[in-house]
């Protein structure tokens, strides 16, 4: 008993000491690579850096190093994709998201410069690092280490959606090669149309039950299922965390976490990013009882540089009068 | 990325641009891979809240086009959108005297693309484009547009168009140094191989003044179209001072067209785009007037010959009444008079209420003078009568 503790206790003492550090599993190389960029070999560094991320899409600190190496080399639409490949991983590490800003600034900067023909005095420009070689680097920059490791540390990120993540940037990089290989009016059709489709192909669906929709429940709720499921959506796209809180039933239970650690991780995952957008499409209605509801539906989440899709399901109840979510399942 | 993305604003400083684009109404007439194309495909995804598509199109369009200050400051737009930061059209530069210019050029493309030039209309100006000329230029100053038209199967028919930027203070050149591009119809004077870079690598002078603007009192020199200097893909639409000024690009992609006296070049506020039916009927009633002129003079009756005369009549220093003293006198030594025409133009000049210039090959035979000349006649429309108020010789340069 007491050695597995130890031996539990040493891993991660092991994982902080990487993650702080950048050493350890695998980490040789990254730490290598930023020896060399330190030595001045920054072609070389980018070279690994871009090998490692390759290797491990999910490796947030070998991106930012690479983001930040590609900066300081003048290639800021390089360091920009970078971030984004970050991002896409976690969109809530602030470190890469306050990056990303950096770089955005700069190019906005630099544009403009362009445009008014007036070079302005730029001062060089230095990303956030959590790769600092001194102790006083670290200590500076303790909340970012801390925000990076903890982004590590709860990676609960699992390869499967890691991979439906690249997928979805894949289907976006995919998706704006064909539209900018079509002429402008096919274009902007397509474009235009992206957006209503899965607005109006909600009613559509809906139609077969229309009998069922609003005031069924003996105790008078105002609205359905469906439009439950809507508003929560809204909620979360809206990024008002007491709405997105108060769609769900009193006893919903969420798994593996506590009631309140729940709401805390769910308040930082919505207010960190700078927008989402979460569409409803397809709703399909159940009815298992006179309070008893599932909304399947195909769930369409974007966010800085994501899109991904999923096939949910809400198990919903009447709770004072209004239907709430207690259950919550990605349907594969 | 903490901020809110603050899209709204984004938009409303779209807004400004006075957002037109509807896509359906889209007319490709512009080359798909062309900078002002891929310009307002990046303005499409902004609209349609693809900032990411955008952005990715911006990319592409500065890769191409990096001097294309207005493409430049679009994505400086969009990237400050990614921050959060962006408040209105040209974000933190928007207090830039140039930054209105710029968006006045975005206005200018995109209600291009929004409206387009309309299908199966001609401006009413091109009556009978001289036959001989490879093309003829219609400048549209409000539209910001110049439009090129050629001959295709026989029928004078739109064959693509062109952004331009034009004088400071608008149109309607009246005096040396008024900043301003002359409303006419005006002749390719010549070409200018070696100018200053600032007017890009040609230009080639139009004949301003023409003969009318001298009979109206207009002066001043030197008007041309010319392209940007060479680190500057386009100027905003009002920027030169009285040139006509397109794209490097677009004026190297139309000047084999242009031949020096003959390719016309009408400049006018705004185009009226009218069916051909109106275009031929125009047409044959300044036709029949001519023919009458034509006939009456041959006749050798002076009064009906001066009766297509108006009292408005000047040529150089003649007025009606001196014209007329000086054709009684030649007339009663004139046993008999032919009178032929040939390559007959005749265009509507805008700016102007029904006035029509009218150009051709004169072919005069009589029993003591035959000449041949190039003739040019300005008529216009007096009480629903067509009357001839300028006769002479075309002035080139």
């Amino acid at each position: 008993m007491k050695s597995v503790s130890i031996a539990w206790l040493s891993m991660a003492m092991v994982f902080l000491v990487a993650s702080a550090y950048g050493a350890g599993g695998g980490s040789a190389t990254l730490q290598g690579a930023l020896e060399m960029a330190r030595n001045g070999r920054k072609t070389e560094a980018l070279d690994i850096l871009r090998r490692l991320t390759a290797e491990d899409s999910s490796n947030l600190e070998a991106w930012n190093d690479q983001a930040a190496l590609q900066a300081e080399l003048g290639d800021l639409d390089g360091a920009r994709i970078s971030l984004e490949h970050a991002l896409v991983a976690r969109p809530d590490v602030a470190v890469l998201s306050r990056n990303l800003e950096k770089i955005c600034s700069r190019q906005a900067r630099l544009a403009y410069d362009s445009a008014f023909g007036t070079p302005s005095r730029l001062e060089p420009l230095l990303l956030d690092l959590r790769t600092a070689p001194s102790t006083e680097g670290i200590a500076d920059r303790s909340g970012e280490n801390d925000s990076l490791r903890l982004a590590l540390a709860s990676a609960g990120l699992q390869a499967r959606e890691v991979s439906a993540l690249r997928d979805s940037l894949a289907d976006r990089d995919k998706e704006i090669a064909r539209l900018e290989s079509a002429p402008p009016g096919v274009a902007s059709a397509v474009v235009a149309s992206a957006a209503p489709a899965t607005r109006s192909a909600v009613p559509a669906v809906r139609s077969p039950i229309p009998a069922r929709r609003g005031g069924i429940s003996a105790e008078g709720t105002r609205s359905d299922p469906v439009q439950a499921v809507e508003a929560w959506a809204k909620a979360w796209s809206d990024r008002d965390v007491e709405a997105y809180l108060a769609s769900y039933a009193a006893d919903y239970h969420p798994v593996g976490l506590s009631r309140r650690e729940w709401e805390e991780q769910r308040r930082d995952r919505i207010r960190t990013p700078a927008w989402i957008k979460v569409d409803v499409v397809s709703p399909v209605l159940h009815r298992s009882g006179p309070d008893r509801a599932e909304v399947v539906y195909r769930q369409v989440y974007q966010t800085q540089g994501v899109r991904l899709t999923s096939r949910k399901r809400i198990g919903l109840t009447i709770f004072q009068g209004e239907w709430k979510i207690e259950e919550e399942k990605e349907v594969r | 990325m903490r901020r809110p993305f603050k899209r709204a604003m984004f938009f409303t400083g779209l807004c400004c641009v006075s957002w037109v684009l509807a896509s359906d109404h889209h007319t490709g007439a512009t080359a798909p891979d062309s900078a002002e194309s891929l310009l307002v495909r990046t303005l499409d995804a902004i609209r349609a809240e693809r900032l990411d598509l955008a952005l990715a199109r911006s990319d592409t369009l500065v890769r191409r086009q990096p001097d294309f200050r207005l493409a430049q400051l679009v994505r400086g737009d969009i990237l400050l959108a990614q921050t959060g930061k962006l408040d209105r059209f040209a974000g933190p530069r928007s207090t830039d005297p140039r930054a209105g210019g710029l968006r006045d050029e975005a206005r200018a493309r995109l209600r291009r693309y929004a409206q387009g030039p309309p299908q199966d209309l001609i401006p009413r100006n091109l009556l009978l484009p001289p036959s001989d000329a490879e093309a003829v230029l219609v400048v549209d100053s409000r539209a910001s547009r110049l439009y090129v038209f050629r001959q295709l199967d026989g029928e004078w028919k739109l064959d693509g168009d062109h952004y331009v930027s034009i004088g400071r203070n608008g149109t309607d050149k009246q005096t040396e140094g008024d900043q301003r591009t002359p409303l006419g119809v005006y002749t390719l004077a010549g070409r200018i191989d070696h100018v200053d870079p600032y007017y890009g690598k040609v230009a080639f002078p139009l004949n301003y003044p023409n003969e009318w603007d001298v009979r109206e009192g207009r002066h001043g020199h030197g008007i041309w179209i010319h392209g940007t200097p060479l680190s500057t893909y386009s100027r905003p639409p009002r920027t030169s001072n009285g040139c006509v000024v397109l794209p490097n690009e677009d004026l190297q992609s139309i000047q084999p067209l242009f031949q020096t006296g003959k390719t016309e070049v009408v400049v006018s506020d705004s185009v009226n785009w009218v069916g051909r039916d109106e275009i031929d009927s125009v047409r044959e009633s300044v036709e029949r007037a001519l023919d009458s002129w034509k006939e009456d003079w041959a006749s050798n009756e002076v009064d009906r010959y001066l009766s297509h005369y108006s009292e408005e009549f000047r040529s150089g220093d003649q007025d009606l009444q001196s014209w007329e003293t000086e054709k009684r006198r030649v007339a009663q030594a004139k046993t008999w008079i032919k009178v032929g025409y040939s390559h007959l133009s005749i265009m509507m000049v805008p700016g102007e209420k029904n006035l029509a210039v009218v150009d051709f090959d004169q072919d005069y035979r009589s029993n003591n003078l035959s000449n041949q000349m190039r003739k040019r006649q300005y008529w216009r429309l007096e009480d629903g009568t067509w009357k001839i108020v300028f006769e002479g010789t075309p002035k080139l340069s």
